[in-house]
Order: C-alpha cells, then structure tokens, then sequence
C-alpha cells in the first residue's frame, strides 16, 4: 500500500542551469492550474501566494495574507482534495510567524483544517496569541465531551516550527502532535484517546489562515504568515 | 400638564439596580446568567458544578471550566469590563456561546491575580448591533491545560447609556 498521499511542499519545483549550478523557480501559484501542487486555493478578502524564500532550506513557501478591512470570515488557505475518506490521517508543515510582532490574546486564527465531505471538521488547528508568545492550538471532534471538542495547545517557537500529527477516527479515536520534535516515538502532546467515529474520514485540507478575529485583522492585514513543506500520510511518521 | 408619561428603556446591558451581587455563571448556554450595569460578580470555575461546555471559542481552545454569562446590547455602548482573576483565567465577547468556529469578537487574559479589560464592542472599536445577545465566557487561559480554574471576579460597565424611546405631555 502506498501510504504516502501527498507531498505539497511548496520547495524547489524546477531546476535548469549548466554544469552544477542550478536555478530554482517558483510557480506562479500554489493550484495545480497555476504550475503547483495544490488542488486548489481559495481565499475570500485574503490571498494565498508563493513568494521566496522558502523555509528549511528550500526554494519557496506559502504567503497567506489576509487583506486589510477583511471580515472575520476571511480566509487564504490552499487546498488539497488528494485524500479519500481517510480512517487514519497524518500531516505535516512548517508555520512561521515571526512577521506577526507583539501577539496577544485578541490574535487568533485557523491554520489548518481537514474535514470530511460529508460529516464536517475532522480537526482544526489554530494559532493564538498569550503572554507575547504564540501557540498552536487543536481542536478536535470528541463525543465523549460535553462541548463536543477536544482541544488544548502547544507553544510555539520563533521562526520555523515544524507541526506534524496523526490522527486516528473511530469510537476510540486518538490525535498525536509533534510540534518542532522529531522523535516519533515521543510525541510533544501524546495520544489522546477519543470519539470522533462521526467524522467516518477525511477527505479535504486546508492549509492557511481562516476566520481571523478582529484584532489578527487589524494588526497583521497585509502581512503573510509563512508555510512551507506540507505533507500528509496515512500512517508513517513524516518528520522533518 | 395632566398627564406625563415616558418611558425610558435601558437597553445597554438590562435594567437592574446598580451594585447588586450576581451569582457565579451560568454552567452551560442554556443557563447563561444574564448580568446587568453595575453589577458586581464573583464565581470560581473550579466550584461543584462547572464543567466544560465550552471546547473552543473559534480557533481557541477552551479546555478548562467555564462560566457563562450574558446581555443584550443597545446598540451605543463600547466600553469594557474589568477582571481579575485568581488563576491563569480568560473571557471572551461572542455572539456565538458554543459550537462555532468563529473567533471571539473581543478577548482579554491575565495570570493568577492579575487584572484585565475584556472591551465591549465589535471587535474594531464599534458599537455591538442593537437587541444581538452577547455571551461573556469566563474560562482558563488558552494556553493552559484543563485544570487551569479558579476564582474571578468583574464589575459590569456603569455608566450605562440610557436610550429614551417615548415621551409625551398631555
């Protein structure tokens, strides 16, 4: 079995030159129409592009901006139908926002989501400002909670972070996060057991920003944040 | 002069007496205590009773208890409620109590007895939209774990706007 789905990392995708030198180019957008490797990017009062440099060494990264006087239902996210109804769904990117100074608990947004056609979020994961500092926070379908959600954060470093987790769906579910940890056998947030059999699988990703709150608009509006080196599996600890 | 009759209508944030103690919170959307100008509430998440109906206020978590309140806006306010909590504590203004993705209008947070304005408008410096039900979710700091509850306490906005619907003089 093939239990690679998708590499979309927005590196190096061409190369041409004379003995030994090469010159990498970007294409000109993220969606495969456009010369990358995403099914699609859609965005609303937000934009989702690839500028250089990219992170970890590579060529180019994701740019998703969202425009000055959005609404809180903005979004700049590119998207990956790739998956199928996935019982078992690992992913992993690199987030950057160092070009979001002085964070604070009025800044917060979606960075990534997968959901399945049918049933709805399969796990949300976010970005959220305390004590000057930025979190990644996850929130996940869980029957066995009153709220109907999982969810919890894990801090987040300057630079590049490095986000990976394994999420498994079923009435004993579980989700895993390794943030900046490449120890598989280690996770930072070990697996959390739950019941998210309704969500049955997952076939859709978004990766970038989506309903900011006011106070993300009005401080970073025109400011992208930086992804980079997207890749989802089914089962095999991805890594960096 | 017969007859004066007026009708003055607090719309803002109801119409109670000043300085009356509120309870501790709704533990739950449907219960959500309703608080009025001036009132002065106390309430501790980890009390009997809380629990977490919560999960998340957009793409906040909100693993820890939480306490629930509620008001309905005039329309002309932006102003701001003062915090202090006794733990590691947040509040959040929302139109949305549960179930949304959408991310809190307004948020305020401190630590352990620490103090916080948590604004009362829409988010831009505005004014909230007339007869819309606002919920004020008091809860754990975000980036804490679930056990992060405790005691806090907060003034509700005075003054209020009145706003003056009728007027007549027979």
């Amino acid at each position: 079995m093939n239990t690679k789905m998708k590499l979309l990392s927005l590196a190096l995708v061409g190369l041409c030159g004379f003995a030994g030198s090469a010159m990498a180019a970007c294409p000109a957008g993220p969606a495969i129409a456009n010369g990358g490797a995403w099914s699609s990017a859609p965005t609303f009062q937000g934009t989702a592009t690839i500028v250089t440099p990219g992170y970890a060494g590579t060529e180019c990264r994701l740019a998703s901006t969202i425009n000055a006087g959005a609404s809180s239902v903005a979004f700049a996210t590119v998207e990956d139908d790739s998956p199928s109804a996935e019982p078992r769904y690992r992913a992993h990117f690199i987030i950057n926002l160092d070009a979001q100074t002085s964070p604070s608990i009025t800044k917060s947004s979606t960075a990534f989501s997968a959901s399945s056609t049918a049933n709805g979020p399969g796990i949300t994961l976010g970005v959220f400002g305390s004590a000057n500092a930025w979190f990644l926070s996850y929130i996940v379908p869980d029957a066995n909670q009153a709220s109907g959600v999982t969810s919890g954060s894990v801090a987040l470093a300057a630079g590049e972070n490095h986000v990976e987790f394994d999420l498994q769906i079923g009435a004993t579910g579980s989700v895993a996060f390794w943030v900046n940890n490449n120890n598989s056998a280690s996770p930072t947030v070990p697996a959390i057991t739950l019941n998210n059999a309704a969500v049955a699988g997952i076939d859709t990703a978004f990766l970038g920003l989506a309903g900011p709150s006011p106070g993300f608009i009005t401080s970073y509006a025109g400011t992208g944040v930086g992804f980079d080196q997207f890749d989802s599996r089914r089962s095999t600890f991805i890594g960096y | 002069m017969k007859k004066l009759a007026y009708t003055l209508a607090l719309l803002t944030l109801g119409t109670a007496p000043g300085f009356a103690l509120a309870g501790p919170g709704g533990t739950s959307c449907a219960t959500a205590e309703e608080i009025f100008p001036s009132e002065q509430v106390s309430g501790d998440t980890s009390g009997a009773g809380y629990g977490n109906p919560v999960g998340a206020v957009g793409p906040l978590p909100s693993p820890a208890n939480d306490a629930i309140y509620k008001f309905t806006s005039d329309g002309q306010a932006t102003t701001f409620i003062a915090f202090t909590g006794q733990y590691a504590w947040a509040a959040y203004l929302t139109t949305s109590c549960a179930g949304t993705a959408a991310s809190p209008m307004e948020a305020a947070s401190g630590a352990a007895g620490a103090s916080g304005n948590l604004p009362i408008d829409n988010g831009s410096g505005g004014a909230l939209a007339a007869g819309t039900t606002y919920y004020v979710i008091v809860t754990g700091d975000p980036s804490q774990p679930a056990s992060s509850n405790g005691g806090f306490s907060f003034t509700a906005p005075n003054p209020l706007p009145v706003a003056l619907q009728t007027f007549s003089i027979d």
